[in-house]
């Protein structure tokens, strides 16, 4: 599985990227670039995204819409990762499209696993 | 788990402290600039995203408290945005107090400190609980000083159930931390003998057993204070359930009358 990490903190991709790859045996590509989203979906061809919701920018439901927008990458699964856990917030990030959402803080132990069962639960 | 995974994210966790003060001087400046106009629209949306920055990722680099203070801080910056009102002077201090707390997290005190190589300095630890660690997995042991340090306390490693008596008299620990499969002796005997030697059969002591429970803490036992944790053990699992322990055993000990 090959997993495109969508954040602006540089300390957040390193660590997805360490829990991802090292713990959960993914290929990861990442980026800060939120705006070019689409065109690295493109070229990475990741079998889903793993999304940060605030970034300054264009932030995450502003890149879902773009990706959601472009027919190469309309069917990507998206899963969002938010530092606002409150359940409301949730329903709201999933209701825009996404696939399932993660939070922040998270375990990097336990992040491959957590990514895995989201995409199974929304298959 | 692999040892190398490990120092990847000890290494990861060590830099994430060293660009500490820098984010927190951020806040500072961005506080004083809200001060002077808190109703400026640029540095409250800077400010809440200070905050949603460390309350994102701090507790994943092992720093749980951080978490807390952080997110109440957002919130606040938050409910100030979606009001549109500027923020009191109340609110002000209330984030000044995060900002401080968070300070005290991330640069601690001498004594406190998250560095291994300063903190094991005895005469440096009057401040710090202290952890010892009974594991001949070097994994394990990079793992639970990486978690441990990162909330304060001052672990030593002991590998060899043989040396837990002359490490702890050395090393004068406030909580044991046994691998249960530590090799050579069986795990209750480990905490018997060091129970016996200290006086203190209510010595806290956290098991780290292998599969087979819930993975979460066990209440802990009345007779000795035992709590079991179930590898893989949860970052901020084991970190709260030894400063938990930590701070009911030394609760207890101010106790008039406890001992």
């Amino acid at each position: 599985m090959k997993v495109l990490v969508i954040d602006d903190e540089d300390d957040i991709r390193q660590v997805a990227r360490l829990a991802l790859a090292r713990v959960g045996g993914m290929e990861v590509a990442d980026t800060s670039r939120s705006e070019e989203a689409v065109e690295i979906a493109v070229r990475e061809r990741p079998d889903v995204v793993l999304l940060d919701v605030m970034m300054p920018g264009r932030d995450g439901p502003a890149t879902l819409a773009a990706l959601r927008a472009d027919e190469r990458t309309a069917a990507l699964p998206v899963v969002f990762l938010t530092a606002k856990a409150m359940p409301a917030e949730i329903q709201r990030l999933k209701s825009l499209g996404a696939t399932g959402v993660l939070t922040k803080p998270f375990d990097p132990m336990t992040l491959a696993a957590a990514l895995r069962a989201t995409l199974g639960a929304g298959a | 788990m692999s040892a190398s995974w490990v120092e990847s994210l000890r290494e990861l966790r060590a830099e994430y402290l060293r660009r500490s003060p820098e984010r927190l001087a951020e806040i500072e400046a961005l506080l004083a600039r809200a001060t002077k106009d808190p109703g400026d629209p640029e540095t409250l949306g800077a400010l809440r995203l200070k905050f949603h920055s460390i309350a994102g990722t701090a507790a994943t680099f092992g720093f749980a408290g951080a978490t807390e203070p952080a997110r109440s801080a957002e919130a606040l910056v938050d409910e100030a945005r979606a009001r549109r009102e500027p923020l009191s002077a109340e609110t002000l201090g209330v984030l000044a107090d995060a900002l401080a707390r968070l300070r005290a997290l991330f640069e601690p005190p001498s004594g406190a400190g998250p560095e291994p190589e300063a903190a094991t300095e005895p005469a440096d630890v009057d401040r710090a609980w202290r952890v010892l660690a009974v594991t001949a997995d070097p994994g394990e042991a990079a793992f639970v000083e990486a978690v441990l340090e990162s909330g304060g306390h001052v672990v030593r490693v002991c590998t060899s159930a043989a040396n837990v008596e002359a490490d702890s008299r050395a090393f004068r620990p406030d909580l044991l931390l046994v691998d249960s499969e530590l090799p050579g002796v069986a795990e209750h005997d480990v905490a018997r003998l060091f129970g016996v030697m200290e006086g203190r059969p209510d010595f806290p002591v956290v098991f780290l057993d292998v599969g087979g429970g819930s993975g979460g803490p066990t209440e802990p036992s009345e007779a000795t204070r035992d709590v079991r944790l179930v590898k893989p053990v949860a970052p901020g699992v084991l970190l709260s359930t030894v400063t938990a322990l930590l701070e009911r055993a030394r609760s207890a000990a101010a106790r008039p009358g406890s001992d």
